[in-house]
Formats: structure tokens, sequence, C-alpha cells
């Protein structure tokens, strides 16, 4: 039976991954005031390196342009630039002391889609020394934000505010070469990138799930998609693979906590806890483990530590799945960085840019993305709105090499585009959609790093 | 194997009115995918020959969509307005920095809608059955559920095999890691096991031995006790004798007698759920143990108490006691002989006030030779700290004075059972974990050292 179809042989690639985002020791004893000094210290050199370049020997109106060394060195009239990190000042931005106020509204309003207020909004830079508020045209229109490492290059108006006349930014980080076969192959090798599964575990769990797990071990379509399937070397779930929470969960415990009113438990209540999605999960990964390895990043709403840079989800809860660790199923930190074949990944899931969009004017995520690269920083805001860890020695956010393909999951909707660096650099950037909500798969080429999507959908008489 | 599948289905699909997609197929007779699709493809024909509308299909048509409408595209405007899927939608909007990207839908349709997906596809792969049910399914949800069901039903298999039989492509670099979870026992038993026996016997031996042998002992601590704490003899012997009380009733085992004295239960019950943790408690041998022996095997004893069986044992052991002490305490109850005592149950000290007579009673007892002496029970008045909230969420402290049954007599038989606690001693007892401990360390009679924490 089986002679007539040779199984399809899945490709292989090598895969090896940057423990760039791993926490050894995990210290929360220690103050966040620290993140910035390291952050500054780390990008400031390559800032003023490219304030060097762009404004030594540069006269205006006669006057040479003088490297300033600290923000508070600046003297007002004089052309100058400085580097420094960004700060935003936003009333609309979240406040420790609104959220005790917060106690006091009668219905608390909603969170904000966006900071940016052009009218109130002040722009500041700092380093260790002080704060100098920035303003300028040219400030405003550039989208920035809290904790992105810049030089400007302006001078210090008599209301002690800091005229921009340019900004400069630590710009693309140097990038390892490629491998890149003289003569394109034949066959093509994928690697597949997916977020937002949102698995509930609910009764009906959604049947475009189930398509893109028979896609992926190649067995749906004819022997044509099959091939296609196998060509797919690896999968990188990046979050929120399980869905948040749900509200059925508070029924049920409603309900038995009214029977067992007298045995009060304080604290966690095991009873309420609801194993089905992280079982489901488990049985679809196990699938998939047999034929195709996974990287598993968590995500917002999967059960990982909240702040950046979230761990590895223990494979424990993957009783199934588990087996395949070291193998094919490999559970990894969100951002994860690692390099497949030779091309560089790095990914979120979505939590920095998300986060990047509430401060900046519109709603181009690939720009945002471009952006980060561009200040070199994966989360460049936490730890001011973006939970995160509070590094010791090293901002670990920074990025130090440039990635081939740069990806951010649970996105609205599908994108991709290239950014080039002025050293010839080239990044694949691309947002992943939610496949709870798009049924999209994205497929990135490795040789050419060319993305394809795979959409899952379904379509039946009555509910069309 | 035609006929095989064929009746499989038949069976399934007309019979059961059940929903069989591909891949159930492929699990079920242990085919190639493929297989199962060209099987369910003419299984729904030759159905559907037979008797039209008998047989419904699902089909998984993979295909290029047609550019104008790319249906998962949908761009979300500047201003935050999806275009509606009845507008319009301009390619233009796209980003012109935004390469095209070539996209493959793969999409579940029912044989209703299998032509008009059809059409919007630019270019068709592949079109294949997906599964056959007995009717038109208003939701594609029933299929879901048939996968979910798949998984329930047959176990993951090896990767190799799993491809050699259904298909699947073949990853050759998959490597489950062998071994399940190690087993749970805990390595202790094994080092343990030797002591195990000793303590399994101790208590055997102890019970076993003549009267007159235990007895002795018991006479022996009675005149340390003396000895120790002069102060408070009799108060002292007192409480001894109630421990002692225990190992009468232990021997004869007395129907329980029910009685609604609820005030009285009530206080025992207040005290009682705390026996059961005696055994986690103390890492010390039951106290029966300790009164018996006083040389070092006492001493190896708590280390032995790790060992699963000994702690089975012990539990046994203490459960046999409580129930004992309940059937003592319910019998003390009905001779009535009051000894208000006043009790600090909080911190579950007594206090050694006795009542007048009882003291009188005593001094007999105190006598090295209580072997004989009968069994006394009683009631003693006790104080207890009851904490309550009130409505106001306050919490309230009160004393109440309550009466509780307690029994003093003293045991000729074993001197196990000497330790045996009544309702308070127990407690004493398990609260000063460090008791046993300390007996052993000093070397005395431990005997002494439990009425010491008795009378405190």
């Amino acid at each position: 039976m089986t002679s007539e179809h040779q199984p399809f042989e899945r490709h292989q690639t090598v895969y090896k991954t940057d423990p760039q985002f791993q926490i050894d020791n995990h210290s929360y004893q220690t103050q966040y005031v620290d993140i910035y000094f390291l952050r500054l210290a780390q990008l400031k050199p390559t800032v003023e390196e490219h304030g060097r370049e762009r404004w030594d020997d540069l006269e205006v109106h006669g006057e040479p342009v003088r490297r300033v060394d600290r923000v508070l060195d600046v003297r007002q009239g004089e052309l100058c630039w400085v580097a420094g990190t960004v700060y935003m000042d936003m009333p609309l931005k979240p406040n420790v002391l609104d959220d005790i106020a917060k106690d006091h509204f009668i219905s608390v309003p909603p969170p904000r889609q966006k900071y940016r207020d052009f009218e109130n909004d002040e722009i500041m830079i700092e380093d260790e020394s002080g704060r100098l508020r920035l303003v300028g045209s040219k400030i405003q229109k550039e989208d920035l934000v809290t904790g992105c490492i810049i030089a400007v290059m302006g001078t210090e108006t008599a209301s002690g505010e800091f005229e921009v006349i340019d900004i400069v930014f630590p710009e693309l980080p140097p990038q390892i070469e490629r491998p890149i076969p003289k003569v394109p192959s034949k066959t093509k090798t994928y690697v597949a990138l997916l977020s937002g599964l949102n698995v509930t575990g609910n009764i009906h769990e959604s049947i475009e799930t189930h398509l893109l797990v028979e896609y992926l071990l190649g067995e749906a379509g004819s022997p044509e998609d099959q091939s296609k399937s196998s060509s797919i070397s690896r999968l990188i779930i990046a979050g929120n693979s399980l869905s948040e929470p749900h509200a059925q969960a508070t029924d049920d415990a409603a309900t038995a906590s009214s029977s067992r009113a007298k045995s009060k438990k304080y604290g966690y209540d095991a009873a309420a806890y609801n194993a089905k999605p992280t079982t489901v999960l488990d049985t679809l990964l196990t699938d998939l483990c047999t034929s195709i390895s996974v990287t598993l990043m968590p995500g917002e709403t999967d059960p990982a530590n909240a702040s950046l840079p979230q761990q590895k989800m223990h494979p424990t809860m993957f009783s199934t799945a588990k087996y395949y660790t070291g193998s094919t199923f490999i559970p990894s930190t969100n951002p994860h960085s690692c390099e497949i074949d030779g091309v560089r990944f790095l990914g979120t899931s979505g939590q920095t840019i998300d986060d990047v969009f509430k401060y900046v004017d519109g709603d181009d995520r690939l720009d945002m993305m471009e952006k980060t690269l561009r200040w070199r920083h994966v989360a460049p805001t936490a730890p001011d709105t973006l939970w995160c860890y509070p590094f010791q020695d090293l901002d670990q956010f920074v990025i130090k090499h440039c990635p081939h393909v740069y990806f951010v999951g649970n996105q609205p909707e599908f994108g991709t585009k290239l950014a080039y660096g002025s050293n010839e650099q080239v990044v694949r950037l691309i947002t992943i959609p939610k496949f709870s909500e798009t049924g999209e798969l994205v497929l990135v080429d490795l040789e050419t790093l060319e993305c394809e999507v795979i959409s899952f959908k379904s379509k039946s008489g009555v509910s069309a | 194997m035609s006929t095989d599948y064929s009746s499989f289905l038949a069976a399934r699909v007309l019979n059961d009115n059940k929903l069989v997609t591909y891949r159930l197929l492929s699990r079920e007779l242990e085919i190639h995918v493929n297989k199962a699709k060209e099987y369910l493809t003419a299984f729904h024909e030759t159905e559907n020959r037979k008797r039209t509308g008998s047989c419904h299909a699902t089909y998984l048509v993979t295909g290029i969509p047609k550019p104008l409408i790319p249906p998962t595209r949908l761009k979300i405007d500047k201003d935050d307005d999806t275009i509606m899927e009845s507008s319009p939608v301009q390619p233009a909007t796209q980003n012109e920095d935004e390469e095209v990207v070539k996209t493959t839908s793969v999409i579940l349709v029912t044989e209703e809608e299998l032509e008009g997906v059809k059409e919007s596809l630019q270019e068709i792969t592949s079109v294949h059955i997906y599964s056959v049910e007995p009717g038109p399914i208003k939701d594609l949800l029933a299929i879901s559920d048939a996968s979910t069901e798949l998984y329930s039903t047959f176990p993951t298999l090896d990767a190799a095999e799993k491809s050699k039989i259904y298909g699947t492509t073949l990853n050759r670099y998959v490597k489950k890691r062998e071994g399940a979870p190690p087993p749970p026992p805990p390595p202790q038993t094994t080092k343990s096991s030797t002591y195990v026996v000793p303590v399994k016997k101790e208590p055997l031996s102890s019970s076993t031995t003549p009267a007159a042998a235990s007895t002795s002992a018991s006479k022996d601590t009675k005149k340390d006790v003396k000895r120790d704490f002069f102060g408070s003899v009799k108060a002292k012997d007192t409480q001894k004798q109630t421990q002692s009380s225990e190992p009468a009733t232990s021997s004869k085992p007395k129907v329980p007698i029910k009685r609604g004295q609820s005030d009285l239960m009530s206080s025992f019950s207040n005290s009682q759920p705390k026996k059961p943790k005696q055994p986690e408690k103390e890492k010390t041998p039951p106290p029966d143990f300790m009164d018996v022996d006083d040389d070092e095997a006492a001493e190896e004893l708590p280390v032995d108490e790790e060992t699963i069986a000994a702690e089975r044992a012990k539990q046994e052991e203490i459960r046999r006691k409580r129930e004992e002490n309940e059937e003592e305490l319910r019998r003390m109850m009905e001779d009535d002989e009051d000894e208000p005592i006043v009790t600090e149950a909080t911190n579950t000290a007594m206090d050694a006030a006795e009542s007048p007579e009882d003291t009188a009673a005593s001094p007999a007892e105190d006598l090295p030779a209580p072997a004989s002496s009968g069994r006394r029970k009683g009631k003693r008045k006790v104080t207890k700290k009851v904490r309550t909230k009130d409505e106001h969420g306050y919490i309230v402290t009160r004393e109440v004075t309550e009466w509780e049954e307690y029994s003093e007599d003293d045991a000729p038989v074993p001197a196990k059972p000497a330790a045996k606690p009544n309702a308070f001693t127990a407690m004493k007892q398990t609260s000063s974990s460090q008791k046993g401990k300390k007996g052993a360390g000093e070397g005395g009679p431990k005997r002494d050292i439990a009425s010491f924490f008795q009378r405190k």
C-alpha cells in the first residue's frame, strides 16, 4: 500500500539558537534606572560616531558645529550637537499615580490606543547629567519613543529649549553576510512563521488550526502541495499559542465555590485551573513535532513571565511534546534570535511593536520595526511602558548583529518589506498576523528571503 | 481492501451517521492519506450513484486566489476604518514598498460551495475530498470535532512509522526522547528499609509484653516524675494517669456510644482535627515508644520515622488510638465525675489546678503501685479562648468556660498506651514536637518530659 506513495522528506536546516535573551539569574531586586545607563553606554559611541561623520566640519552661517559631551553642557545660542536618551513626557502615558487614582474612578477609562498628543507631549533628551527639552518641527515629525538613543544638532533657545536642526540614529548594526549560493538551487527551503494560534481548548477548536497542522505534516492536499509542505524546514511560533484565560472558568468557579463555601481557600485555587488549552496545544505540537521542528516562543497570553525577555515556556507544560525537546521541539525566549542555515532571524511575539505603536503617529508597523532596527534596540520602550527585566550588566535588547529576517508576531495583518542599511545590510521585515483571526501562515524562502503566505480558510454552504 | 474501506465507511457514515475525514480513514485502516482520499471519493461517488444525496462531502481546495480580491488582505486604513467587503478594494492602497506576496489558499469547503470557491481562485493546485458525512453539515466545526477525536483515539506514532504508513512528511532527525519520567518512589525506602523492621516490631513487642514489665516501667517513670518536678507532682501524676488510662480501653474495644452532648463533643471536635497531623508534625516516634524504652533504640527511632512503612504503621497506630480515645471519652462522659480544671485551650497549656477531690484521689495513684488502681473518668472545666469575627469585621476574643471530659486512671496492662493521649494531651504532645528529641537527648526517662509538657 505504501509502496505507491513514497513519503516526502522534510528539508533540513541547521538551527542555532542565540542565547542572547536568556536570563540566568532572576533577580528582581534591583532598580530599573541602570538599564538606561547601560543602554546609553552601549549605544552612545555608535551614535557619536555617526554624529561626527555627519556634523564634523559642518558650518552653519559660518559658525562651526561643536560637539558637547553632556546634555547640561549645552550653552545658549551655541550651535552644537549632543547624544542622549529620548524621553517622551506624555500626559496620556500610563502613570503609577494615575493607577492609584483609578481606584477612585467610578468607571475605569479604557486603556488608550495611543499616547501621542502633539500639543501636550514634550520630547526630551537626557543623559546622566540632566534633561533638555527638544523642540522644532524636525523633532516633532520624527516618530520617537522613550528610550531610544539619538544625537541631536541645534541650538538652545532663549527659553532654554533645544531647537533641533538634525537628528542621528545608531542606524542598522553590522550584518554578517549570509551564504547565498551562486546558482539558485532548484529546491526551495522555507521557514514557516506563525503567531496567535490562540488555542482555547474549547470542544470546537478552530478548523483552520487543524488544516494548518495537516498541511504542515504533509497530509493535506495533492502530492504537489505535499511536496511544497515538505520544503518547509521548520516552524517558528511567535507567541500567543494559548488564548487568554477565558471567562467561562469563572462560572465554574462560582458554582464550585458556593458548594464548598466552608473550606475557604486563600491564594491560588488549583480547582479553577483549566488544563484543556495546554493539553490541546500539546497534542497539536506533538503531532507537528513528529515531522517538523517547532520553535515555540512565549507571547503575551502564554503562560510565561510577563516581563520581557520572556523566558522559555517550561517543557513540563507539554506532557507529550516534551519528549521531542532536544530534537524537534524547541521552546525559546521572546524575543528570540537564531540562525537557520546561516540566515539570522530575530523576532518578538509582538509586544515590543505594539508598545511602540502607542507612541507614534500612524499605523505602519513595518515602519516601526525598521525604526527599532535603526535605534538598534528591540524594545526601546521598556522599561518605561513595557514590562521588562531589570538588567544589571547589559541591556540585552540592544541589537548587536543585524538580523537577515526580523519578524514580529501577533500583528493585525501580514506585511513585509526590506530595510536597507548604509553598509549594505538588507533586512527582511515581516509582521505575522494572528492565525486565529486571519488563518495565515508566513513562509520565508531561506535563499531569497522572499515571503509567501498560505491562508487557511473554511467555507461552509450554510454560513457563507 | 476495497470491500474493507467501503464496508467501514458504510458502517460509519450511513449507519452511525458519523463524519469520516481522510485522516480518520487512513488511521482506521492504516493506509496512506492519499489512498484514503481516493477511497473517500470512490465511496462518495458510489453512494450517490445509488441514491442521490445519501452522502455529503467536503473538499479541500488549494490554489492561488485571484489577485484582485485578496480576501485576506483587507487593508486597514490610516484612520482605522476597515474597508468593508462590499466596497471596492483598491490594490493601490497597498504600500508601494510592500511587494506583492505570493499567496496560496487552503480552503475547506462544502460541496455546495465548491464551484464558487473554485471560481474565486486564479489557479487551482488541487482539489481533494476532505470528509464524507451523512448529510450537509451546518457547521464545519463538526469536522474540527472529528479532528480532535482523531488525536484522542489514535496515539501518536513514531515519526518514521507515521510517515511510512500515513505518508506524513518524513523527518529523519526527529528523536523522541526515551524514558518515561523516573518512577516516583523516594530513594529513602531502600536506605531505611533496615529500620522499618524494628519500628514495626517494637510497638508489637511493647504491646505484647506482659503487663508486669510495662507497669514496672511506668512505675519507674512515675518515680522519675516525682524526682524531677517535686512541686506539682500530684497534678502531674493525675495527668499521667489520664494518659495511661487509654491502654485499658485499647485492649478491649468498646462500642461507641452515641450521645447527644453536643457541647462537649464539639469541644472535642475542635481539638481532634489536630491529631491527624501528628505523623507529619513530629518526626519523633509515637509517644508509646518513647514511654517504653529509655535506651538508644528510642534515639534511633526518629530516623526510622522517615520510612514510609513506619509512617504508615504509625498513622495506623495513631488512628487506632484516636478511635480508642473517642470511645474512652464517650465512656467518660457517661459517668460524670466532675473535676474542673481550668485550661487555656489557645496555648494548649493546661492549668494544673485541679479540684480537691481529684487531688485526693490521685495520691493513691502516685504511689508506685498504680497498676491495680481503677480508672477514673471525669469532666473538668476548661476555659477556652474563642476567636470570632463579628459583623463589623473585628476579631473578638472571648473566654468561654466549657466542660470537657477527661479520664484519668491507671492502666495496668501496656505501658505503650500510657503515652496515648486523650484529646487534650494529644494536642499538647503534638504541639511540643521537640519533646521526643529532647527526651532522647537528655537520656532521661521520656515520660517525664512528656508529662512536663502536659502540665505546662
